[in-house]
C-alpha cells in the first residue's frame, strides 16, 4: 500500500500547507501558522518559498524544494 | 489502519485495480468538474477534486497528508514526483556520466561538481529533446554564471572531449586552464579531434556571428591537437579583417590552445 504515492497540484500549495499549519508571510516565505517568525528549512537548511515548494518528507517536517539540484540530491539519499 | 484505508473510508469507495498514484487537484479538469473523485484506470491514479469537498472531508484529508508525513512517508506536489522520478531512474542508468563525475570529483570543487551533476542529467534530457529551460534556469539560479557557464560546458560536450584528456596530458595544465573555462566561458568554442575542417569553420564563424547578435563582447576558443591548433590559426588570420574581431592568447603549449576573440 505504500508504494502508492500522494500528490497535490501546484494550485493547491497553499491549502496543503494549510493541513501542516503553515502559512507564507509577506515575502512569500513558508512560515509556522501559529509563529509567523518561525520560518521552515529545507533539507538543506534553507528558507523556502512557496513557488520553491516541492513537498514535506518523514521526520520532523523535512520540506522539500522542487528545484533540481534540491531532488538531485534528494534521489541520492 | 493506512492512510489509503482512511481515504476509502472518507469516500466510502472500493477499488479494484492497481494504483500508484492519489493525486489531489482542482476541478480545471472537465472530466472530474463535477465529481469529487475519479477514477483514472489506465494511468492507476485516483484524483480527488479539493473544491468539490466539504470542509469535513478537506479536514480529514488533511489528516491523511499529516499522518502519511509523521508515519515515514512524503508528500510531493505532483510535478515534483515527476521530476523525482526521472531522477531516480537516472541514479540507475547513468553509466557514462557517472564516470565523469567519479574523474572529476576530486579534482573539481564540490560546488562545480554538483552544478555538473545537474548538468548531466539537464544534458540527457536536452538529448531526448525535452524542454530544459526550467532545468537549466534551477542551475543558474543555484549557481549563478558559474552554473550556467557549466550547464553550457557540458551539453557541448566539454568536459570529457577536453578537460579529461588535458587532464590526463598534464594536471598542471589543467589547473592552471580550469579557471577559466569555467568561470569565463559565456560563449566558448570547443574544437576536438572528431571535427574536421569544415565544421570547425563553421562552428566559428556561426558562434562569432550568434555572439555579436546577443550582445557579447567575446568568445573563447579551445583546441586540442596540433592539427586543430593549425586550422585554428589560419582561420583566425583569414578571417580576422572579414568578420572584425582581435585576438588574444590566454593560454597556449604544445597541443593545447585557448584564445579569447574580442568582437
Amino acid at each position: 500500500m505504500e508504494s502508492i504515492s500522494l500528490t497535490f497540484d501546484s494550485s493547491l500549495k497553499k491549502e496543503i500547507l494549510g493541513f501542516f499549519d503553515k502559512e507564507i508571510n509577506d515575502e512569500n516565505i513558508i512560515v509556522e501558522k501559529n509563529n509567523p517568525q518561525q520560518q521552515v528549512l529545507s533539507v538543506d537548511g534553507q528558507e523556502v518559498k512557496i513557488e520553491e515548494f516541492g513537498g514535506i518528507r518523514k521526520g520532523s517536517e523535512v520540506f522539500i524544494k522542487n528545484d533540481l539540484v534540491s531532488l538531485m540530491r534528494l534521489s541520492k539519499q | 489502519m493506512g492512510w489509503f484505508d482512511k481515504l476509502k473510508a472518507i469516500f466510502n469507495f472500493e477499488i479494484n485495480c492497481p494504483l500508484i498514484n492519489v493525486n489531489i487537484t482542482r476541478n480545471s479538469d472537465n472530466k472530474i468538474k463535477d465529481k469529487e473523485y475519479l477514477l483514472d484506470k489506465d494511468n492507476k491514479r485516483l484524483l480527488i477534486n479539493y473544491d468539490k469537498l466539504d470542509e469535513e472531508k478537506k479536514r480529514e484529508l488533511g489528516k491523511i497528508f499529516k499522518d502519511k508525513v509523521e508515519s515515514g512517508g512524503e508528500i510531493l506536489e505532483s510535478n515534483t514526483l515527476v521530476l523525482l522520478n526521472e531522477l531516480y531512474e537516472y541514479q540507475k542508468t547513468r553509466g557514462e556520466d557517472k564516470k565523469i563525475i567519479d574523474f572529476f570529483s576530486s579534482i573539481m570543487p564540490k560546488e562545480d561538481i554538483e552544478a555538473l551533476d545537474s548538468s548531466l542529467f539537464l544534458r540527457k534530457k536536452f538529448n531526448e529533446e525535452k524542454d530544459v529551460r526550467n532545468l537549466k534556469d534551477d542551475i543558474r539560479k543555484r549557481f549563478g554564471d558559474r552554473g550556467n557557464n557549466i550547464a553550457n560546458l557540458c551539453t557541448a560536450g566539454y568536459f570529457e572531449k577536453f578537460l579529461i584528456p588535458i587532464y590526463n596530458s598534464s594536471k598542471e595544465d589543467f589547473e592552471r586552464i580550469y579557471e577559466v573555462v569555467v568561470s569565463k566561458s559565456a560563449m566558448a568554442i570547443f574544437v576536438h579531434n572528431q571535427m574536421d575542417e569544415e565544421e570547425i569553420t563553421n562552428e566559428l564563424k556561426r558562434k562569432i556571428d550568434l555572439s555579436k547578435k546577443y550582445g557579447l563582447d567575446f568568445i573563447h576558443i579551445h583546441g586540442i591537437g596540433e592539427k586543430n591548433i593549425k586550422i585554428i590559426k589560419n582561420w583566425i588570420d583569414e578571417n580576422k579583417d572579414l568578420l572584425d574581431f582581435f585576438n588574444k592568447d590566454i593560454f597556449e603549449k604544445k597541443g593545447i590552445i585557448i584564445l579569447e576573440l574580442l568582437l
